[in-house]
């Protein structure tokens, strides 16, 4: 506790505090942020670890020059899509947590259309559509599962959501290791190049400046989500509905708002965003299909979701601080670092919001207030009270 | 093979790989009748079974292992109760975030352990040739780790404890109904600590049962979901440390059935079908988290069909499940 | 000063008591007196800080400032169980019970021994608890579970609870507003029998005539302040203390005996609106399911017509809850049949109703009413978010710009602060009335053809009531049917043309307070002649009693 002078005591009162909108909210971000890599690097200290050197070299190995912070970008394109994902569930309070096996699921249907669906021939953009418009497609059924298990029977999206991540992930192995797998191990054939994405590296022959750049054309698609879900949240019906269900779903169904079918939207619109990711990643990054190709992208878009304040313009931000989070950690020995920093990073993004929640107040100690002993107190308020109060007949 | 040496071995196997189950199910089970949903589960389970492992192996003794689990349980515990109890931060997102930063210091802090490739010891077997004869439960019974009498033995106080005491039934006054429980002058706060803490704990030793006897060794994400799956349990057992039992041996049992079922000739459409094909092991592992949606599913059903009978039933979960108390919040409403 | 602390045998005094919440002083100095084995009324408008300043004294809250005496000695009450240490035990307004749990578990609860609960313990305080019941007149049985009593039930275990602690002083916090005016009676010969027993007993009421037909001595409190100390009721009238309550506000305005809701507005129009011939809500043999499977409506039947309004007398869990929810489309109707305008609506959902010219004032304004954590303009928009004319350019997005216009245009009969209007605030943010006037706003600005006003001044204070009022009046006026449910005789009888008691999920009877709405199941009475005939219909005491005198 504090050290305060006798008698003052500091009391929390509790604030309501708006949407979690405002300049307060960034500040409060940066706050927890700043906070979060102190404390990060106490317990990486306490672990052996040189704190300063290892937020140096994930400094260096993801913003200090272009190609790295392309590097970062690339990183950011899933976790930006993943954490729209996330925010747009959350922001209707559904724990839509299935987002790492929405984005394989993503992944994998977008490598099924194009070895196993459409013939190499096709032209590259229709190929790419088809690809983008499969992932998003079946990620939303595979989350519009946990809308179905809730509407129908009212399991817990949370738990159905989450067992569908090990799930989709078994099932993602079944294919790399048995049907789709190439030669036994758990990879599929490289995609055709007319499957890729197309990178900036891919301009290198006419503006050499490109050279190297991996960043793909999904950072764009990533940035058009961003925009386009944050127009439907601030600014439509559909996104207003979500924000009251959020608040209070008891009024929502009061007010007679298609709750259900809000529900149900929510969840598939959040599984699409999700496959997109999966779709960037194969098509992308990886060009391939692998049982590990994901670094736990689903579950890191949680955080960054949570520290944009589940505010679709802050997304970006904080999915390029994340991806260089996962970039320089790549570098790092030990290598849990990263998973560590982000842990720690919401930890604090929570405890900045409880603290913020509530408005330290100082009390003063009044005359006669009930620390002092009882004996002297009786005549001290015996003359205050002649102030006020009424006597006794 | 056998029907009857193969339902021994599964049943020998598959029991003791509900043990883990059974302690983080009971520890879920503390923290939940006492109105704290614990999500960290997973992530305290893999920091315990780290742990346990780690001390192990520096020790060479797996009782301290067990002991070093234990405490590191109590203190991602205290950590959970600051932030949810304390703080009253939202119960799913704050237990997820601890979850995932245990995960993540458990795979830094064990990178160096995969890499050692020394073996800790495990804990003790033990031998009781007398039982052997028992009808199918005789390879279980005649010889199994230490860890199966040291569950079974959690588990019934966990029992008395819900049944008997007024620890439990202080708890179950917290979890059903805070500011009732504060009025009569039970702390909310202690009380909720107290219960988080312990289920912590369970948490971590479920964590060393797992890396010192059920699955040896120290892989990274050793618990596979294992967490989630308890959590699941105690909805499973509507709350109640007997049906929490059941369910955790019987999920064991379905953990185990895939691998045993490798070794099994079956009839020739299933041989030829895709579940023997390459990756088709994948498949069979998805029988756990496919049952767990199965056990949700039939479990909200079951309480909803009550629900519409004349007889009064009251749901199964704690009314103040998931809800932080504050008590000037009792004015506000 | 404060002499009476010498002449009389204190066994409470708080002196100077405050405690503030978020936003409001809830005691402002309050103080009070209470003598050893009296029953001591503390009485004020709601808001008045009676329960805070009860709730300090049962160690549930610590005071800001101030101070707590008990038997001339000062003390400092931590928590519940400090002051169930000193004696104090407390029945709150919402009781303190754990409804999956046994009586007997449940007065077990809080206390410290024993550790172990064998099944011997159990077997001897039930058996406790059936002497302390038999002495008292507290009839309960010990083995049953909680969540199976009534209401009533439960506030004797309560009580039970208390004296099995053998607590001296009881704080019973509105006891009667959750009973029949029958269970109320038993009640009060609880309360003697346990004066007689030499317990002290702090009684928090608003109702005067209560006080006053049971107290000794009584407190009035006025927005945190202690006006008036320990009179002796012998020595004051329900007008006097009427006045008190209200303050500068004069008594005349505020109507006598502490109804300040019937003021003003009691039968001011006696001749509605031309009726037309069908009713705009007509409810036939309903039958529908409580949250717990029983069934909660048993053939409730009633008809509204337009440009009338409809009171549901009752004490509160006597299928209020459930009528509500079938008529908005919450709930399932299990028969009967509900026509709204002559078309049944038995298979339309929430929103169609909605459509069809039904609106809402939810029971609980903070859970169903409003979002509270969203602003005063979201809340606005909670029902007419579909609403085609908030669509901006393109048309698929909204336009803040409409928005903003239409917020206005709802809030403006109501005369907001600007500053709610300006700054746009968490509705959650906003009192109690000020919140309860935007909810009653929003649903008139459909212009409904049937409103569903569910305890529409709960917790209101007086200015909130009248305009709540008001706006309900000027909706009748308009040709809206209105329903509406109160615990509150007074005011059904100062608000509505005709008032029907529900009884056990039925309409046991109704009288009519004006000409046109009288029938022969209804008859026309006076107001204090229907509060008589109310009073008894909901005790359950009269389907048929005599025949009230006609005006």
């Amino acid at each position: 506790m504090l050290p305060l002078p006798r008698g003052y005591r500091l009391v929390f009162e509790p604030v309501l505090d708006r949407d979690g909108s405002g300049r307060w909210r960034l500040l409060r971000s940066l706050a927890s942020l700043g906070a979060a890599f102190a404390v990060a690097a106490l317990v990486l200290t306490a672990a052996g670890v040189d704190a300063g050197l290892a937020y140096r070299q994930i400094f260096t190995a993801s913003f200090a020059d272009v190609p790295a912070l392309s590097d970062t970008l690339v990183r950011a394109t899933p976790l930006a899509l993943c954490a729209l994902g996330s925010a747009l569930a959350f922001r209707a309070r559904l724990w839509n947590i299935g987002g790492e096996g929405q984005l394989l699921v993503g992944a994998w249907a977008a490598v099924g259309v194009v070895l196993h669906g459409l013939p190499a021939s096709t032209p590259r953009p229709i190929l790419l559509i088809a690809m983008l418009f499969c992932a998003a497609v079946a990620s939303a059924l595979w989350a519009g599962l946990c809308a179905l298990l809730r509407l129908w029977l009212g399991v817990s999206e949370l738990l159905s959501s989450l067992m569908l991540n090990y799930i989709a992930l078994l099932g993602l192995r079944s294919f790399v290791f048995g049907p789709w797998s190439e030669g036994g191990f758990g990879l599929t054939p490289q995609l055709p190049r007319s499957a890729w994405l197309p990178r900036l590296s891919d301009l290198a022959e006419r503006v050499p400046a490109c050279r190297g750049l991996t960043v793909h054309l999904g950072f764009v698609l990533a940035v058009l989500c961003v925009v386009f879900f944050g127009l439907v949240l601030s600014r439509s019906r559909f996104g207003y509905r979500l924000r009251v269900l959020g608040a209070n779903p008891q009024a929502a169904r009061a007010a007679g708002l298609p709750v259900e079918r809000d529900i149900l939207w929510a969840l598939l619109l959040s599984g699409a965003c999700a496959g997109l990711a999966g779709f960037c990643e194969v098509s992308g990054v990886v060009h391939r299909l692998s049982d590990r190709f994901s670094t736990g992208y689903g579950f890191t878009a949680l955080i960054v979701a949570w520290l944009a304040g589940l505010q679709p313009r802050w997304i970006l931000p904080a999915a390029i601080l994340f991806g260089g989070l996962l970039v320089g950690g790549q570098e790092l020995q030990p290598g849990g670092i990263p998973l560590l920093l982000q842990g720690v990073v919401l930890m604090a993004v929570l405890a900045s919001e409880a603290l913020l929640r509530s408005r330290p107040r100082l009390l003063r100690p009044e005359a006669g207030s009930s620390d002092e002993p009882s004996g002297a107190s009786a005549a001290a308020t015996a003359a205050q009270k002649s102030d006020h109060s009424e006597d006794l007949p | 093979m056998t029907v009857r040496v193969f339902l021994e071995n599964l049943l020998a196997a598959g029991v003791l790989r509900g043990v883990p189950l059974l302690f983080a199910a009971l520890g879920e089970l503390w923290a939940e009748r006492s109105g704290v949903l614990c999500l960290s589960i997973e992530g305290t389970l893999l920091l315990g079974a780290l742990a346990g492992y780690a001390a192990t192996l520096a020790t060479a003794s797996p009782f301290m292992g067990l002991l070093c689990a234990l405490a590191v349980g109590l203190i991602c515990g205290l950590l959970h109760a600051a932030l949810v109890v304390g703080l009253r931060v939202d119960q799913v997102i704050a237990g997820l975030g601890l979850s995932f930063v245990a995960s993540g210091l458990a795979s830094m802090l064990g990178t160096p352990l995969v890499e050692a490739r020394k073996v800790a010891a495990q804990l003790p077997v033990i031998a009781l040739p007398s039982l052997s004869a028992v009808p199918l439960l005789g390879p279980l019974l005649s010889q199994h780790s230490i860890v199966l009498e040291l569950a079974l033995s959690v588990w019934l106080i966990t029992a008395l404890v819900f049944s008997r005491t007024r620890l439990g039934l202080d708890l179950t006054a917290v979890g059903e109904n805070p500011s009732a429980a504060d009025a009569m002058g039970l702390s909310v706060l202690r009380l909720r600590v107290l219960a988080v803490v312990i289920g912590s704990g369970l948490f971590g030793i479920a964590g060393a049962s797992l890396s010192l006897a059920v699955s040896p060794g120290w892989v990274e994400g050793l618990s596979a979901g294992q967490g989630f799956i308890a959590l699941v349990l105690v909805i499973f057992g509507r709350f109640r440390p007997s049906r929490v039992a059941l369910g955790a041996f019987l999920f064991g049992v379905i953990r185990r059935l895939p691998l045993d079922l490798q070794g099994v000739t079956l009839p020739d459409f299933i041989e030829r079908s895709f579940l023997r094909g390459p990756g088709s092991t994948y498949v069979l592992d998805m029988l756990p988290y496919v049952m767990t949606m199965a056990v949700l599913a039939l479990q909200t059903v079951r309480v909803r069909r009550a629900q519409s009978e004349t007889t009064l039933r009251l749901d199964d979960a704690p009314w103040a499940l998931g809800r932080p108390y504050h008590r000037a919040a009792r004015h506000e409403r | 000063m404060s002499t009476g602390s010498l002449e009389v045998d204190l066994a409470v005094e708080l002196r100077d008591i405050a405690k503030r919440f978020p936003g409001v002083q809830a005691c402002d100095r309050a103080s009070l007196q209470v003598a050893r084995g009296e029953v001591h009324a503390v009485v004020g408008e709601n808001g008045a800080g009676k329960s805070t300043l009860l709730s300090i004294l049962g160690g549930l809250y610590a005071p800001d400032s101030g101070q707590i005496f008990l038997d001339g000695r000062a003390v400092r009450l931590r928590s519940p169980r400090d002051a169930a240490d000193h004696g104090i035990a407390m029945v709150h307004q919402h009781f303190s019970l754990i409804p999956k749990l046994g009586v007997v578990e449940n007065v077990l609860l809080g206390q410290a021994r024993p550790w172990w609960l064998s099944r011997r313990v159990y077997a001897e305080l039930a058996e406790r608890l059936a002497q302390l019941s038999a002495q008292h007149g507290l009839p309960v049985d010990p083995r049953r579970r909680v969540a199976d009593l009534s209401v009533a039930e439960q506030q004797r275990v309560e009580i039970l609870k208390a004296l099995y602690r053998d607590a001296r002083i009881l704080i019973l916090d509105e006891p009667t507003a959750v009973l029949s005016p029958a269970e109320a009676e038993q009640l009060r010969q609880v309360l003697c029998s346990l004066r007689a027993a030499g317990r002290t007993l702090i009684y928090v009421s608003h109702k005067l005539d209560e006080v006053f037909a049971l107290a000794d001595r009584v407190t009035v409190l006025r927005q945190g302040r202690s006006v008036r100390m320990a009179v002796p009721v012998a020595e004051t009238d329900q007008g006097t203390i009427a006045a008190e309550i209200l303050g500068e506000r004069s008594p005349d305005t505020a109507g006598a005996a502490g109804h300040p809701e019937r003021s003003g507005t009691a039968l001011t129009v006696d001749s509605p609106p031309d009726r037309p011939v069908s009713p705009v809500l007509r409810i036939v043999d309903l039958h529908a399911s409580g949250p717990l499977g029983s069934e909660a409506l048993r053939g409730l039947s009633l008809q509204i017509a337009a440009g009338e309004i409809y009171g549901v007398a009752g004490v509160t869990g006597n299928g209020q809850r459930e009528l509500c929810d079938v008529l908005c489309g919450l709930r399932p109707l299990r028969s009967g049949s509900v026509e709204m305008n002559g078309h049944s609506v038995a298979s339309l959902s929430a929103a169609q109703r909605r459509k069809q010219g039904l609106a809402s004032i939810p029971e609980d304004r903070y859970a169903q009413g409003c979002a509270a954590s969203l602003s005063v303009a979201d809340n606005v928009l909670l029902t007419h978010s579909d609403r085609p004319d908030l669509a901006g350019c393109c048309g698929l997005l909204v336009s803040p710009k409409a928005i903003r216009a239409f917020v206005q245009r709802v809030l403006s009969p109501l005369q907001l602060p600007e500053s709610i209007v300006a700054q746009d605030p968490p509705a959650g943010s906003l009192s109690g009335g000020t919140l309860q006037k935007l909810i009653l706003a929003r649903e008139l600005a459909h212009r409904p053809t049937l409103l569903l006003a569910a305890y529409p001044c709960r917790g209101l204070d007086i200015g909130a009531m009248q305009t709540v009022h008001r706006l309900l009046f000027e909706a009748r006026d308009q040709g809206c049917a209105i329903l509406v449910m109160s615990e509150q005789l007074d005011e059904l009888v100062a608000l509505c043309d005709r008032v029907g008691a529900l009884v056990r999920g039925r309409i046991v009877g109704e009288v009519a307070l004006t000409w046109s709405a009288a029938t022969p199941a209804a008859p026309l009475c006076t107001p204090p002649a229907a509060m008589t005939r109310l009073g008894r219909l909901i005790s359950g005491l009269a389907a048929q009693d005599p025949k009230p005198e006609a005006r």
